[in-house]
C-alpha cells in the first residue's frame, strides 16, 4: 500500500499541500482532479521523491520514500512531457530503464511500441506529442512497478492517441498495477477510476467513484412556471450549470439539509427531473461554480 | 550495481561530446603544441629554437604549455558542470534523476566522479603523450620525469578543486544562466571586495590606495607558470586541497537538500537567497560610493556616502526583482 501521511508542502511561501493524507490500495485506479495550479503536480512530485515535503511522509509498505529512495523501484512517475528522455530513442530508453527497474519487461515494451507503431530508432524529441506520451507510458508500464503516477497523460493529444493511451492504462490495471492519474479529462477518469482525489486549496478530499457526491448534492433539470426565481438561483447552495431558454440545469447542495429543494418544489416548476451527478458536476460544485479565485 | 550503471550511462549520454572534446582540447594545448614546436615546424626554426635552450626550464618553456592546458581543461570542466547541473534543471533531467530509486548522494557522487574521472583520464593520457613527445624530441636531453609528475599533480589538484567548485555552484544555483554567472563571479569576488574596501579606507584616510594582490582570485593557482608554482610554496596546494574538500562535500550536502521546486530561480535555497541579496547590496553600495566619489573628482567624502546610499537603494530594488524571476535558461 502507498500511503500519504499528513503531507505539507509550501512553494515560495505559499502552502500548496496542507495536511494531505490518503492511501492507494494495490490494483486500484485513483483520479486526481483539481483546478490548474491547485497542486496536483506538486503532490505527484512529492510522492515520487522529486520534492521534499515540509512535513509528513509518503510510505510504501510502511517505508518512507524520502528516507529509503531505493524502494522507489516500485514507483514510477510519468510527467506530462517526457523531456528528460528527448535525447534518447525508444530503444535507448528501454536499455536505460532496464538498468533502473529490475523487473523491466523488455518483451512487453517491444510489443507495445510495435502495436502503436512507435519508431524504435527515432529520438523521442522528434515524435508527436501523442507518440511521446505513448512511449513514456509504455516505459512506465514495462517497469512492472507496483505504482505508476501519471501527470496529465492525455493532455493535448489527439483522440486516437488518447484512446491508445487509455488502452495502455486499462491493460496496466488488469495486470495489477496501481495508477494515480492527475487529469482534467473527467470522463476518462470516471470510466477508469475507483476513487477520486480532489485537491482544493491545498487539501485533498477522497471520494468513491460509485457515489462521488455522497448524496451531498443533487443535479436537476428544471423548467420554471413563469419567471425564474432570481434570488433562489443566486443563493449559495444553488449552482446553475447550464441555462438554455427556459431550461435550467442546476446543482443543489444538500449539505445544509433539503431546505432549498423544498423551496424549489413549492415553486411547482413545470419540469423537475433529477439527473445523474457526474465527476465534472462534482468538480464544479466543489469549486463553487465558476469562481476563478477558488483553487 | 545496475542503478550505478544507469546513472553513469545517463551522465555519459548527456555529456558524451565533452568526453571527446576534453582530451582533444588538452592535447591541442599541450602535446599538440610541443609536437608543432619540435617535429612539425621547419627544420631551421627548430634548430634556431634549440640553440636558445640551455636548461630544462627553457626546454619546458617555464611551464607555459601546461598553463595553457590547464586553462583549456578549466573551460571544458566549466561547461561540463553547467551541463551536469544547470542544464538539467531546465530539461527535466534533474526531476528524472530525483524520481529514480537511488539516493541523491549517490546521484551527486556519480556526477562528481564522472567529472573527476574525465579530468584524471585526460591528464594521464596527455601527460603520457607529452612525456613521449619530449623524450623523442630534440630536447630529449632536458627530459625530467619529476617535472611531468609535478605538473600532473598540480594540474589534477587545482582543476579537481575548480571543477568541484563549479559543480557546487551548480547545486545551489537555480538555472544554467545563474550558475554560469556565479561561477565566473564568485572566484573574483574576494578580489573585488578587497579592492572596494581599500578604496573606502583610502578615501577616509586621504591616502593613496593600491590594488591588492591578484592572488585574491580563487582560481589563481591554475594560472601559475612553473617558476611561480615552485616559488609559491605550500600555500596554493593547501588552499586548493581545502577548496577541493569543502566544495565536494558542500556540493553533496546541497544536492541532498536540493529544492527542485525552485528550479529557474537565481538560487534554490532561501538561505543562499538572503546571502546573495545581502552581498549584492553590499557590493553595489561600495561600487556606487566609489563611482560617485570618482565621478565628481574626489571633491568630498559626503559624495561617497551619497553614492553608497544610492547604490544600496537601487541594488536592493533590483535584487528583489531578480529573485522573483524564473529564468528560462
Amino acid at each position: 500500500m502507498l500511503a500519504v501521511r499528513h503531507l505539507h508542502k509550501s512553494i515560495e511561501r505559499r502552502p500548496v499541500l496542507k495536511d494531505v493524507s490518503f492511501e492507494l490500495r494495490p490494483g486500484m485506479v485513483a483520479g486526481l482532479i483539481g483546478r490548474n495550479g491547485a497542486g496536483k503536480t506538486t503532490l505527484l512530485k512529492t510522492m515520487a521523491g522529486i520534492y521534499d515535503p515540509d512535513a509528513g511522509d509518503v510510505l510504501l509498505e510502511g517505508e518512507s520514500v524520502h528516507r529509503q529512495p531505493e524502494i522507489k523501484r516500485e514507483i514510477v512517475f510519468l510527467p506530462d512531457n517526457p523531456e528528460a528522455l528527448f535525447g534518447y530513442t525508444a530503444e535507448e530508453c528501454a536499455r536505460l530503464y532496464a538498468l533502473i527497474y529490475p523487473r523491466f519487461d523488455r518483451a512487453a515494451f517491444d510489443e507495445m511500441i510495435r502495436r502503436f507503431g512507435l519508431p524504435a530508432n527515432r529520438k523521442i524529441r522528434q515524435l508527436s506529442r501523442g507518440m511521446k506520451m505513448l512511449a513514456s507510458i509504455s516505459l512506465g508500464i514495462a517497469t512492472r512497478a507496483s505504482y505508476v503516477l501519471l501527470d496529465e497523460p492525455t493532455n493535448g493529444i489527439d483522440p486516437i492517441a488518447k484512446q491508445q493511451v487509455l488502452t495502455l492504462l486499462v491493460e496496466a490495471v488488469s495486470e495489477g498495477m496501481t495508477l494515480l492519474i492527475a487529469s482534467h479529462a473527467m470522463g476518462d477518469l470516471e470510466r477508469l477510476s475507483d476513487m477520486i482525489l480532489m485537491i482544493r486549496q491545498g487539501e485533498v478530499e477522497t471520494r468513491e467513484i460509485a457515489d462521488p457526491a455522497r448524496g451531498e448534492a443533487v443535479k436537476l433539470q428544471v423548467v420554471f412556471d413563469g419567471e425564474a426565481p432570481a434570488a433562489w438561483l443566486a443563493s449559495p447552495q444553488v449552482i446553475v450549470l447550464e441555462h438554455v431558454g427556459r431550461v435550467y440545469t442546476l446543482l443543489v447542495s444538500r449539505e445544509d439539509g433539503d431546505a432549498k429543494l423544498e423551496e424549489l418544489r413549492r415553486m411547482r416548476p413545470l419540469v423537475l427531473e433529477e439527473l445523474p451527478l457526474g465527476l465534472e458536476d462534482l468538480f464544479v460544485w466543489k469549486h463553487g461554480g465558476r469562481n476563478d479565485e477558488d483553487r | 550495481m545496475r542503478i550505478d550503471r544507469a546513472l553513469w550511462k545517463r551522465e555519459y549520454d548527456q555529456a558524451k561530446w565533452l568526453v571527446w572534446i576534453t582530451p582533444l582540447a588538452h592535447f591541442l594545448a599541450l602535446g599538440g603544441n610541443r609536437l608543432n614546436d619540435w617535429y612539425l615546424d621547419r627544420p631551421e626554426n627548430i634548430q634556431h629554437r634549440l640553440a636558445r635552450i640551455h636548461d630544462h626550464w627553457q626546454a619546458y618553456q617555464y611551464g607555459d604549455m601546461e598553463l595553457m592546458a590547464r586553462i583549456s581543461l578549466m573551460t571544458v570542466l566549466f561547461v561540463l558542470a553547467l551541463v551536469q547541473t544547470g542544464a538539467e534543471r531546465k530539461n527535466g533531467g534533474q526531476e528524472f534523476l530525483l524520481s529514480l530509486p537511488c539516493s541523491r548522494t549517490r546521484i551527486y557522487w556519480t556526477k562528481w566522479l564522472f567529472g573527476i574521472g574525465l579530468l584524471t583520464g585526460s591528464l594521464v593520457l596527455n601527460t603520457a603523450l607529452d612525456m613521449a613527445i619530449v623524450a623523442g624530441s630534440p630536447i630529449a636531453e632536458y627530459f625530467r620525469l619529476w617535472y611531468h609528475l609535478d605538473q600532473f599533480v598540480f594540474a589534477w589538484l587545482s582543476l579537481a578543486a575548480v571543477y568541484s567548485f563549479f559543480l557546487f555552484i551548480g547545486t545551489i544555483s537555480g538555472s544554467l544562466a545563474s550558475q554560469a554567472v556565479f561561477a565566473v563571479l564568485a572566484p573574483v569576488l574576494p578580489y573585488l571586495i578587497a579592492f572596494l574596501v581599500r578604496v573606502a579606507i583610502a578615501i577616509h584616510n586621504d591616502s593613496v590606495f593600491r590594488l591588492p594582490e591578484a592572488d585574491f582570485i580563487l582560481l589563481f593557482p591554475v594560472r601559475y607558470d612553473y617558476p611561480e608554482m615552485l616559488a609559491a610554496g605550500p600555500f596554493p596546494w593547501i588552499f586548493m586541497a581545502a577548496v577541493f574538500a569543502v566544495a565536494s562535500v558542500g556540493g553533496m550536502i546541497a544536492y541532498q537538500r536540493t529544492r527542485a521546486e525552485n528550479n529557474g530561480k537565481l538560487v534554490v535555497f532561501p538561505l543562499w537567497e538572503r546571502i546573495l541579496q545581502a552581498g549584492f547590496v553590499f557590493c553595489s553600495a561600495l561600487v556606487g560610493g566609489t563611482f560617485v566619489y570618482a565621478f565628481f573628482n574626489s571633491s568630498s567624502v559626503v559624495l561617497y556616502y551619497v553614492g553608497l546610499v544610492l547604490g544600496a537603494a537601487i541594488s536592493a530594488w533590483v535584487i528583489r526583482r531578480l529573485l522573483r524571476l524564473r529564468l528560462k535558461i
